[in-house]
């Protein structure tokens, strides 16, 4: 994950706080998803194997992500179930979301919209 | 009462109303035979009267009228009163005896001038009441009345003038008659009181209680003046008008009674009067013995007191003896004065009275003359003369010695609490451990301190003057004053000596202490500069020097030398300075200065200037010896160099000849892909076997790091621009052919021509222009080589990537240009990769290779079914492939599936990165 400096809400710069996101940062956001008949109803793409952080890369029509109206394309998953995703690999993140039962909790950055490639 | 005595008592007055008393005797008969009242207070009257005379006789009458019968007692009782002898009475008992007898009384009365008239003897011997009754009245008329004549009047008018004078101070008594005057018994208590005042408390009686007043009266007269009971009270009381013969009898016993008194008493006092005379001058005389005495032993006693003029030690005294002659003066003489004045009038009366009185002249005894004490009294107002004078004179002298001692006194106390202390102040030894400064302010004091002196011996010869003057004056407390002014005078010798004592050993101190200050001051001169020297020895000895060339460690041996040719001149100026110090120890040593002697001139020490200069000493070997050491060491270091430099020159052009030559393969667009692969693994191998070079050159670096050596004139290769070199070398030649093992790949799989790979190999690299060069730019950025300009390498960035977008014919908006570089560039670093440009190429020529394409190749080889078994992906696949598959699939959770069923679809999704959840 590499970021700029962030700012928080009074504007200045917080530098060496590369740990857990600020909840009142305007960029991310959390959001509790029940399992459907097919899943929660969204894809995902990347993982620390390809040098990159995990993004959403589609949502299923009328499925639960899409339901939670929060969920976009090329929003990156920041924490699964509490879990910080840093150095996560693909199928960690998909084992973990997997295990997580009928309930996941997701802590998710805000995208531009462009899902970056594998390479 | 004396106080209702009146004076102005007309006895004349009424006495014409009066009886004549002259005739009464013709009617004693006719009285005799009035009133039984008054024969009963006769009877008792006259018996009392007769007994009263009788009793000298040693016999008494029971019955007046019987007892005088026999005329026996009648004679006997008229012996008595009249103190004569009658003739022989007849002793017989016989009538005619008793007549004669009786008539021998009748006679004896007669022979006294008294008319008997009527009063025959028979009717007496016979106990005529009446008769015997006249008879001893007319004794008692004859006897105790008649004498009583006073002023030339009868008898019983005298007997009434006396009462009424004795009376007469008695306002409530007032004596007409001898009848109802006496009644209410005043009368009576009044003769007494008059005589005897001691008898009777008048004051207390009462006119109304004439039974008290009789009973007192006649009580009191019974049993104090021998006058016996004649009447009782209630004889008096009880009838109107008492018997005037009882009254009288009895009144007349009270003249008697007192007449007798005031007779002897006359007697007496003309006794009295002749004594008196004799006493008074013989009073007179003692007194006059006596005054004389005392004024004589008064004379006696205050002459001496007088000529004494031996003058008291202190005012108090003396102003205590002019009080004493003041009051002598005022108080004890004036008396004496007098005294003598009455000495001699009393002599003079006395002398007058014994010539009146034709008595013999007074002689006073030896010695008390009226003469002996005038000349005494001479002698005293001789002394008395000038004594007074002679106090005030004394008193004078004294006040001024008084004056005078105070003035010693106060002078004395002045100069001793000036003095006080002085001399311990002086006998301080404070120079001692005083410093230059501190005894150079001692001294001024001391010098103001001798001026004080100086003022001061005026006030101690003002001092001796007062003692002198003292003494001259017979000072009484003169032995103190001396004693308090010699010691002043001691103590003074003892301040000038001390002075000078103090004063010489102050110059001295301070000489001393200027010497000592110059050397310090030589001292801080001299040591200060050596000190200097020796700290910038010290910091050269001591300096780390770090060479690199044997040149610069022989300069520092050269000056090493010459340093050491300074040594003994400077140890010359060492011990010279140890000699300033030495001095200074030497002078506060032999002339006990104890003062910390401070060099205020200089914070440098002796001690500090010898572990100073030991150290230099100690210095200069180890310097010699590591100067030594470093030259071995940097001739062995330059060896090192040389070594190192002779294998890097020949390592550094090698690896850049063989960068070049990879640099050159690769733009080689002429050749094939494969042809191009043999010739990079040909330089692979070539550069692989060079690798020993490389480690050998990494020996001598790490001896050259060892002996600490950083700089090497000899080449302008570090080991790590070779390190550098040597590493990009094996990463290009394996990314070289890497980028052709891909671009024979990429163009298998997509089906991309020679052609096109080599089109856009040439675009890339034109806009990747510096991509042989990286050796290079390597070398500038460490700033070795001349600046040339930089370039990147292998990548390009996002402005060249459009440009060259641009010239392959994609025409670009701005937003479908980041929606590219989202795609060849997604960690946003600005650059673009040979490999993601040509990706992105591909992509954008070719059909996309997408998991939906991996999973749908799945499904066939799978039958159709949504998972994969074991022995399907054996039998499909290579071995490799299938066990690769085998290993990483995961179980198949879905419907339908049996045991051993594979998860393809999440397997290939996983292969891209994707997944569906």
């Amino acid at each position: 994950m590499s970021e700029g400096p962030e700012l928080d809400a009074g504007g200045r710069t917080r530098k060496g706080h590369r740990g857990r996101p600020k909840q009142q940062d305007q960029r991310y956001y959390s959001v509790d998803l029940e399992r459907g008949p097919t899943g929660f109803g969204f894809s995902l793409r990347g993982g620390s194997e390809y040098n990159m952080g995990l993004y959403v890369l589609g949502l299923m029509e009328g499925g639960p992500a899409s339901h939670s109206h929060k969920i976009q394309v090329s929003d990156q998953l920041v924490e699964i179930n509490g879990d910080n995703t840093t150095g996560m690999t693909h199928s960690q993140a998909v084992e973990q979301i997997r295990r997580g039962g009928h309930r996941i909790h997701l802590v998710l950055k805000k995208g531009n919209g462009y899902v970056p490639g594998l390479w | 009462m004396i106080t209702q005595i009146e004076t102005t008592v007309h006895y004349d007055n009424g006495f014409g109303d009066e009886e004549d008393y002259m005739i009464q005797d013709d009617e004693w008969d006719r009285d005799m035979l009035l009133d039984p009242a008054w024969e009963k207070q006769q009877r008792k009257t006259f018996t009392a009267w007769c007994n009263s005379h009788l009793r000298k006789a040693e016999t008494q009458i029971e019955n007046i009228e019987d007892d005088f019968r026999n005329g026996l007692k009648l004679m006997l009782l008229l012996e008595i009163i009249s103190g004569e002898r009658l003739p022989k009475p007849d002793r017989g008992k016989m009538r005619f005896h008793k007549i004669a007898n009786v008539n021998k009384a009748l006679d004896f009365i007669t022979s006294k001038g008294v008319k008997l008239v009527s009063i025959g003897a028979e009717e007496i011997v016979d106990g005529n009441v009446k008769m015997t009754l006249g008879m001893i009245w007319t004794i008692i008329l004859r006897f105790a009345i008649q004498d009583i004549s006073v002023e030339e009047t009868s008898a019983k008018e005298g007997l009434l003038l006396w009462c009424q004078r004795k009376t007469a101070p008695y306002r409530n008594v007032n004596v007409q008659n001898f009848h109802i005057s006496w009644k209410d018994g005043l009368a009576f208590c009044a003769l007494i009181h008059r005589h005897r005042p001691d008898l009777i408390d008048y004051a207390k009686l009462n006119k109304d209680d004439p039974m008290g007043n009789l009973n007192l009266a006649f009580e009191i007269a019974e049993k104090h003046l021998d006058i016996p009971k004649m009447l009782d009270a209630e004889d008096i009381i009880n009838t109107p008008k008492p018997d005037e013969r009882a009254i009288m009898t009895y009144v007349s016993c009270f003249y008697h009674a007192f007449a007798g008194a005031e007779q002897a008493e006359t007697a007496a006092n003309r006794i009295c009067k002749v004594l008196g005379v004799n006493q008074d001058n013989e009073k007179l005389m003692e007194e006059y013995e006596r005054l004389a005495s005392e004024l004589l032993e008064w004379i006696c006693r205050t002459t001496p007191w007088l000529e004494n003029r031996a003058a008291e030690k202190t005012m108090v005294e003396m102003q205590r003896k002019l009080e004493d002659f003041r009051d002598y003066r005022r108080m004890h003489k004036p008396p004496k004065v007098q005294e003598k004045c009455q000495l001699e009038i009393s002599f003079n009366t006395l002398q007058t009275k014994l010539r009146i009185s034709n008595r013999p002249a007074f002689m006073p005894s030896e010695g008390k003359m009226v003469s002996d004490i005038a000349s005494a009294w001479q002698g005293l107002e001789g002394a008395e003369k000038g004594y007074e004078e002679w106090l005030l004179t004394e008193i004078r002298r004294l006040e001024r010695l008084d004056h005078l001692a105070e003035k010693f006194c106060q002078k004395a106390t002045t100069h001793e609490t000036w003095a006080s202390g002085k001399e311990l102040i002086l006998s301080q030894k404070d120079y001692e451990t005083a410093t230059l400064t501190e005894v150079r302010a001692l001294l001024r004091k001391h010098e103001a301190f001798e001026s004080d002196l100086a003022a001061h011996q005026d006030r101690v010869e003002q001092i001796a003057a007062i003692a002198q003057e003292l003494n001259e004056l017979d000072y009484h407390g003169v032995a103190a004053v001396n004693q308090r002014c010699q010691s002043i005078c001691d103590l003074w010798d003892q301040l000038g000596t001390l002075t000078q004592k103090r004063r010489e050993a102050l110059e001295r101190t301070e000489k001393l202490l200027e010497t000592i200050d110059q050397l310090f001051l030589e001292f801080a001169k001299r040591s200060a500069p050596f000190n200097n020297w020796m700290e910038g020895a010290m910091e050269d000895l001591q300096d780390m020097f770090i060479v690199h060339t044997i040149d610069e460690v022989q300069s520092l041996i050269s000056a090493h030398e010459q340093f050491k040719a300074t040594l003994p001149e400077a140890d010359r100026e060492r011990q010279a300075i140890l000699g300033i110090h030495n001095e200074v120890q030497k002078i506060s040593q032999s002339y006990g200065i104890k003062a910390n002697l401070l060099n205020l001139y200089s914070t440098i020490t002796t001690e500090e200037l010898l572990a100073k200069w030991d150290k230099v000493k100690k210095l200069v070997p180890q310097r010699e010896g590591s100067l030594q050491e470093e030259l071995a060491r940097q001739h062995t270091s330059e060896s090192l160099r040389r070594q190192f430099a002779t294998q890097a020159n020949l390592i550094g052009p090698w690896i850049q000849t063989r960068m070049e030559e990879i640099g050159r393969c690769s733009l080689e667009v002429g050749g094939t892909l494969e042809d191009q692969m043999t010739q990079l693994k040909q330089f692979e191998h070539i550069i692989v076997t060079y690798k020993p070079n490389i480690d050998k050159l990494e020996g001598d670096h790490q001896h050259i790091q060892e002996s600490l050596v950083f700089d090497n004139k000899h080449t302008n290769y570090t080991m790590e621009h070779i390190r550098v070199g040597w590493e990009l070398l094996l990463t290009t030649i394996a990314r070289t052919i890497n980028e052709i093992e891909t671009q024979i790949l990429t163009r298998d799989a997509k089906g991309i021509s020679q052609e096109q790979m080599h089109e856009f190999r040439s675009s890339f690299n034109h806009f990747d222009r510096g991509n042989c060069e990286e050796f290079k730019t390597c070398l500038i950025s460490l700033g070795h080589v001349g600046n040339e300009h930089q370039k990147k390498h292998g990548a390009m960035d996002t402005d060249d990537f459009r440009a060259c977008l641009i010239s392959m014919g994609y025409d670009l908006g701005e937003v479908e240009f980041a929606r590219i570089m989202m795609l060849v560039d997604p960690s946003a670093t600005g650059m673009v990769s040979f490999q993601s440009f040509i990706d992105f190429m591909t992509r954008e020529t070719a059909d996309t290779d997408t998991a939906e394409q991996v999973v749908a190749s799945f499904r066939i080889l799978a039958a159709d079914k949504p998972y994969i078994l074991v022995e399907e992906l054996r039998r499909e696949l290579p071995p490799d492939q299938a066990e690769y598959c085998i290993l990483r699939m995961p179980r198949y959770s879905g419907p339908g599936g049996s045991t051993g069923a594979l998860d393809y679809t999440a397997f290939s999704t996983a292969l891209y990165g994707e997944s569906d959840l």
